[in-house]
């Protein structure tokens, strides 16, 4: 039985620039009891989507230009504000991204679940408190007869995300749009998270519709999936067909360019390797590429070379850096947090070391330190055999050319009132190197080394999208040509197919230089398909250290484990398994 | 700095002039601004009048729209006090006959406009008046027998006249430049010290910035009076002493503005990229993140100044700046405004040409910041 029935819905926004199609004739149904996925990068619609059913979408510049999305015998499109008002939080309920500005800081947690009991189903506060702390028990909070009482800050991130989940259940609802619920989490907490919906769901019997940007967490939940591209659904089906024989090229690219566990790639596949675009009559065209299995084919075959573990460029040695907790002018600090607590590796020269664990297990301080962006507390750092932990500025200056940096958020890593050119050539005119014309010719050939075109010189970081702004920054980091650079979370913050293209360069420019990567971040396979060797760190420690692929195969520790079966399972024998078992 | 750099930053700044003569407001207040300068900087050259001159027996008169119509005879009652009157007198003078037949004759046939006014003999207190018209002369009271009387032309009070009998648009000509000098320098000074301060506080963080913030707090803990009270026991009493002491103050609140700014500009990972990339500190402070800072400092500043023009006046009152006769409209607004019942003109002049002053300001502050933001789209 369908149950949310969306036909033709159109919602644009009129910009100064012009009308930008935000969702372009989509239809899909949602039946009930069941888990429909909608599926798309940044910019594709998916949000907008749901948007534009909750009565949310800002108008202007936002405009529903037709179609109709009927729920019950209601069209949530032509409804008026107050019947959106009486089904919003009542019978539709939602969940979005982030958990840390989804909740009120300044009130109790209680407060913020019963309210919309108290609104909608006008109950006494005492009634409305039980039905809250039996909805946290539900959720799985401990103790939630005193926790209701606690204020936001007093949770985890996921805590709060499980806080946000029982205030969208606990009316009822029987539909649930979550709206990327994981995306702001941990691994291993977005593997309870996607656990607890899977649960609720079937226990509560609410039809979901779940928005992300991630095929994994699909897999993981989802029975219809629908893909959405520039605003339209391409594709449409059971979860298992999408996965296991998918029809459209961006889905086939999707699905092709996530670096996964079992995978042997060096090279990752694109989604342009799939996708061809072009317009026709002011329409976009989508259409397959006919050469994309031989192009898969000849990536599977470029090899890295050879490592040479007697050459050790970079050598940490009992790495300590304590942060003081809330310290005073007159009476020092009142404690100390570890963030990085006695490591040590060593990175031979042209291989990647990656750097795994979950927010604040001091992967992110280990790469500054080596850099000295802030002073260690103890330990040794030895850059090709020189000793720099806590070197001077000035000392440090002959080392800043060699080693590099480039960071997670591509929209604050750029000076907003740089030029492009400015950017790439202030590094080369402080230290130095070259005229002026030498250094302007060297930003072209940087440019065009990260797949960038020269006539950008004179733009502003704004004009770009993120994965450009990405090449820029990798383009800065190799300004002067250093040997070694730690990528702190670089691809975390966009999309799988851009993260492609970026850690493809990266491989690429490593491979041409025969540059030494430390590479940082939370998610393990992509640190698998980067990385030569890892380490896997928790509360500032390294837990294990060796080989990726061993670490893999045979994780030694509990954590590492823990850490690798949070991944979300996206193969078709998981999902086959899945469906069978469940329903 | 390389040819290069500066070839792009010319043209950084060539795009915000762009796009800073594309809003048609800030231009306007531009415009407004420049004129106003020019005027100040030209009023000897504009006003008949000298800001210091007074005219007892005129006192405050309403504004006079016409120009060059109206005429003033003083009649006194020797002729030395004639010579007095007639010295500090800067328009067409006229002796006239004491003697009232010889009076009568002369007057007679000439035309002297509407209004005159004649006063008093020898031995008489009371002034007296009469009106002489191209007919002749009415007098209010008899005129005694010998008497000098002296014709003054004048060319009438555009705004009107204080209880001095100073011509108003005369002084806030001539306040025009010490307002206009007082906005200008002590905002600047209070912009180059709270940039710098705030931006260098900001980036050190910690200790330093802890340091620096304390005496911040101190000077804003000082009264403000007894800070300038101080100041004027110390210094001379001068302009510039003027420009210091507001100067002093007013950069305070700016620096906690821009400290905030770089608080959260230097967590920024372009700023760690700038350190990682071997780039000097001074150099990252100047160029990766104060200009940064510039939309909150721009606004800031349009709300500084006048603020600052109205400390002047609070200053000149407590003696330090500027002194009578010379005026600022600061002063102005302020003596103004214990009239305001009697004579209104005297504050709603200088208060609309201050309102004006800040409305141009505000105009062409936002222009400055929309042009200077990069961020916004170029169409």
């Amino acid at each position: 039985m369908s149950y949310l029935t969306v036909d033709n819905l159109k919602t644009y926004f009129h910009t100064r620039n012009g009308v930008v199609k935000a969702v372009d004739d989509i239809s899909f149904s949602l039946e009930q009891g069941k888990v429909l996925g909608i599926v798309g990068e940044s910019g594709s619609g998916k949000s907008v989507t749901v948007h534009s059913l909750m009565g949310l979408i800002p108008q202007p510049p936002g405009k529903i230009e037709g179609g109709s999305a009927r729920f019950d015998d209601t069209d949530l499109l032509a409804a008026d504000k107050q019947l959106l008002r009486a089904l919003r939080g009542k019978r539709i309920a939602m969940i979005f991204q982030d958990p840390m500005t989804s909740l009120n800081p300044y009130l109790r947690v209680s407060e913020q679940i019963i309210e919309p009991l108290i609104i909608h189903d006008n109950i006494t506060r005492q009634n409305a408190l039980d039905r809250a702390i039996k909805m946290l028990e539900k959720v799985g909070i401990a103790d939630a007869e005193k926790r209701i009482h606690s204020y936001p800050h007093e949770f985890s991130g996921g805590m709060r995300q499980r806080v946000m989940i029982a205030m969208a259940l606990i009316t009822d609802p029987e539909v649930l749009i979550a709206d990327e619920p994981t995306t702001a989490l941990d691994v291993t907490v977005q593997a309870q998270i996607l656990r607890l919906l899977q649960e609720l769901q079937d226990d509560l019997g609410v039809s979901v519709i779940f928005i992300t940007h991630d095929l994994g967490v699909i897999a993981e939940l989802a029975n219809q999936v629908a893909v959405m591209y520039r605003g339209k659904i391409v594709e449409q089906g059971e979860v298992l067909q999408i996965f296991d024989n998918p029809h459209h090229p961006y889905t086939k690219g999707l699905l092709a360019c996530r670096p996964r566990l079992e995978s042997t790639f060096k090279v990752l596949p694109t989604v342009s390797d799939f996708l061809e675009e072009y317009e026709k009559d002011g329409q976009l065209e989508l259409k397959e590429r006919p050469d994309a299995d031989t192009c898969i084919k000849d990536m599977q075959q470029i090899t890295m070379p050879n490592i040479d573990h007697s050459d050790v460029l970079l050598e940490v040695k009992d790495l300590r850096v304590h942060f003081p907790v809330r310290q005073r002018f007159f009476s020092g600090s009142e404690g100390w947090v570890k963030a990085v607590d006695g490591i040590s590796f060593s990175v031979p020269r042209g291989s990647t070391l990656g750097l795994v664990g979950e927010s604040g297990c001091g992967k992110t301080t280990t790469g500054r330190a080596i850099l000295n962006l802030v002073k260690p507390t103890s330990g040794r750092v030895k850059f090709a055999g020189d000793e720099i932990a806590g070197a001077e500025p000035k000392a440090m200056l002959p080392y800043r050319k060699r080693m590099q940096i480039i960071f997670q958020d591509p929209y604050s890593s750029l000076n907003p009132r740089l030029t492009i050119e400015q950017t790439l050539s202030e590094p080369m005119a402080v230290h130095k190197i070259g005229t002026a014309k030498d250094r302007k010719d060297r930003v072209v050939s940087l440019l065009e080394e990260v797949g960038l075109e020269s006539h950008f010189l004179r733009r502003y970081p704004h004009e770009f999208s993120g994965g450009q702004r990405q090449r820029i920054c990798v383009a800065r980091a190799l300004a002067l040509e250093p040997e070694f650079i730690v990528c702190d979370e670089a691809v975390s913050a966009m999309d799988v197919s851009v993260q492609a293209q970026v850690l493809n360069l990266l491989k690429q420019l490593q491979r041409r230089r025969g540059l030494t990567y430390i590479f940082i971040s939370h998610d393990l396979s992509v640190v698998k398909f980067m990385a030569d060797s890892m380490a896997v760190m928790e509360g500032g420690k390294i837990v294990e250290l060796g080989d990726s692929e061993e670490i893999y195969s045979q994780p030694k520790e509990d954590y590492t484990r823990r850490l690798i079966d949070a991944i979300p399972r996206d193969n078709v024998e998981f999902i086959q398994e899945r469906i069978s078992g469940n329903r | 700095m390389s040819e290069m750099n500066a070839q792009n930053s010319s043209s950084l700044w060539r795009d915000a002039w762009i796009r800073l003569s594309r809003n048609r407001m800030a231009v306007v207040g531009g415009a407004v601004l420049l004129t106003l300068g020019l005027l100040s900087l030209c009023a000897p050259w504009i006003s008949p009048y000298r800001y210091e001159t007074q005219n007892l027996e005129l006192g405050a008169t309403g504004p006079q729209l016409t120009w060059d119509t109206q005429q003033l005879v003083y009649g006194t009652c020797t002729q030395q006090r004639a010579q007095v009157l007639a010295a500090g007198y800067e328009g067409e003078i006229d002796v006239l006959p004491a003697d009232s037949t010889e009076l009568h004759r002369t007057i007679e046939g000439q035309d002297y406009g509407r209004t005159l006014w004649v006063a008093s003999a020898p031995g008489n207190t009371n002034l007296m008046a009469m009106v002489i018209t191209s007919e002749g002369f009415d007098p209010l009271e008899e005129i005694p027998e010998r008497a000098n009387f002296i014709l003054l032309k004048s060319r009438g009070h555009l705004l009107g006249t204080d209880e001095l009998g100073r011509d108003l648009f005369t002084r806030i000509l001539y306040g025009g430049r010490i307002s206009l000098m007082v906005g200008l320098c002590a905002t600047a000074v209070s912009l180059t010290i709270g940039v710098l301060f705030g931006a260098v506080a900001g980036f050190f963080g910690g200790r330093v910035d802890d340091l620096m913030m304390r005496f911040v707090d101190i000077l804003y803990a000082l009264p403000f009076t007894i800070f300038v009270i101080l100041l004027t026991v110390i210094f001379d009493r001068n302009i510039w002493n003027l420009f210091l002491a507001i100067g002093a103050v007013e950069w305070l609140t700016m620096s906690r503005i821009v400290r905030g700014q770089v608080l959260s500009l230097r967590k920024q990972e372009f700023v760690e990229a700038a350190i990682a990339l071997g780039i000097p500190q001074w150099r990252i402070v100047l160029r990766h993140i104060i200009p940064n800072c510039l939309g909150p400092v721009i606004v800031y500043t349009t709300l500084t100044i006048p603020v600052v023009m109205l400390l002047e006046a609070f200053l000149s009152f407590l003696g330090l700046g500027v002194q009578p006769p010379m005026s600022s409209w600061g002063l102005l607004i302020r003596d103004g405004s214990k009239v305001l019942e009697e004579f209104p003109w005297l504050m709603l002049f200088p208060g609309m040409v201050l309102a004006l002053t800040l409305f141009s300001l505000n105009f062409l502050g936002d222009g400055l910041r929309d042009a200077l933001d990069v961020r916004v789209s170029k169409d």
